[in-house]
């Protein structure tokens, strides 16, 4: 793929795919006599640029992706470990069973199928709540996620719960791929819905 | 006049820059016309930022090129001021111009 496509693609997550083609095509212009230095700046400071007037430019609409990100990505998540906190209590078979050494499967379980899957619905879900703005809803969300993760755990600490060293610093890089999954779910509803129009 | 008409400066320069230029407004021809009147480039991200932003408020309209080989197969979109980009565009320089009246600048002449 040449760097002309792959540019296009990036700036299609922030652009309609006839204005990130133009742009494109209006740096390809220059590109030989400037560069590819120069090149990649246009694209990757067109994208920040783009994102961060989605942010500003509707505000209401980003805090509400955000809030409602946050819920749908946490109550879902927290009810299955509710439940699964009820079944260990009530189920002393169960119980024994996951903490008998067994017990892993349901991690793996949760950490490469359930979670992936849900963040990735999210992401879809965000392509269709934001369908122009999809890479700032992601952003809003993580962000979102980022400040609870936050509160919650300085909560926690000034009520005197001995949390492990660094608990903040792993809480919110773990996000990082969590937030790579909700994007690839966010750009495979938009490329879709862009595909299917165009 | 409504918010979305009320110009910030670099708004300003690309709507005059577009104006200047005429039917030959696209990306590259603007950043150029913007460069050679007022001494400095405008960063990619915020002219493109801007001319998506004029088009959403409908201060600017545009159209798709053909396609040619040096853009690697690809438009050129050629915009042009609205009739309500006109609007905002007389109302900058109003205010610009009822802004400048009766200011004293020593040692600078007005012509």
């Amino acid at each position: 793929m040449d760097k002309a496509r792959i540019a296009e693609r990036i700036l299609a997550l922030v652009l309609s795919p006839d204005r990130a083609a133009s742009a494109v095509g209006d740096w390809m212009e220059d590109a030989d006599v400037r560069g590819p230095v120069w090149f990649w700046s246009c694209v990757f400071r067109t994208a920040i640029s783009q994102v961060w007037s989605d942010l500003a430019g509707s505000p209401r609409l980003m805090v509400r992706v955000g809030l409602t990100g946050l819920c749908r990505l946490l109550l879902p998540l927290y009810g299955f470990g509710c439940l699964l906190d009820v079944l260990m209590t009530n189920l002393p078979a169960l119980r024994h069973w996951m903490w008998s050494g067994d017990g892993w499967r349901v991690t793996v379980l949760w950490n490469v199928v359930l979670l992936p899957v849900w963040l990735f619905q999210t992401g879809r879900w965000i392509a269709q709540r934001a369908p122009g703005p999809v890479a700032a809803g992601c952003i809003a969300i993580a962000f979102a996620v980022s400040i609870f993760t936050l509160v919650v755990d300085v909560s926690m600490w000034s009520a005197g719960v001995h949390l492990p060293p660094y608990t903040l610093a792993k809480g919110l890089a773990t996000q990082i791929p969590c937030n790579m999954v909700l994007f690839a779910g966010a750009v495979w509803t938009r490329r879709s819905s862009v595909g299917s129009t165009a | 006049m409504s918010d979305a008409q009320i110009l910030g400066e670099f708004e300003h320069i690309v709507l005059l820059a577009i104006l200047r230029l005429g039917d030959k407004a696209y990306g590259v021809t603007i950043r150029n016309e913007i460069k050679e009147r007022t001494g400095r480039e405008p960063a990619p991200g915020a002219l493109y930022t801007t001319l998506d932003r004029l088009e959403d408020k409908s201060l600017l309209t545009s159209t798709m090129g053909d396609p040619t080989p040096e853009r690697g197969g690809r438009a050129k979109r050629y915009v042009r001021v609205s009739a309500r980009g006109m609007e905002a565009v007389n109302h900058a320089r109003q205010c610009y111009l009822r802004m400048w009246e009766g200011l004293p600048f020593p040692g600078v002449a007005y012509g």
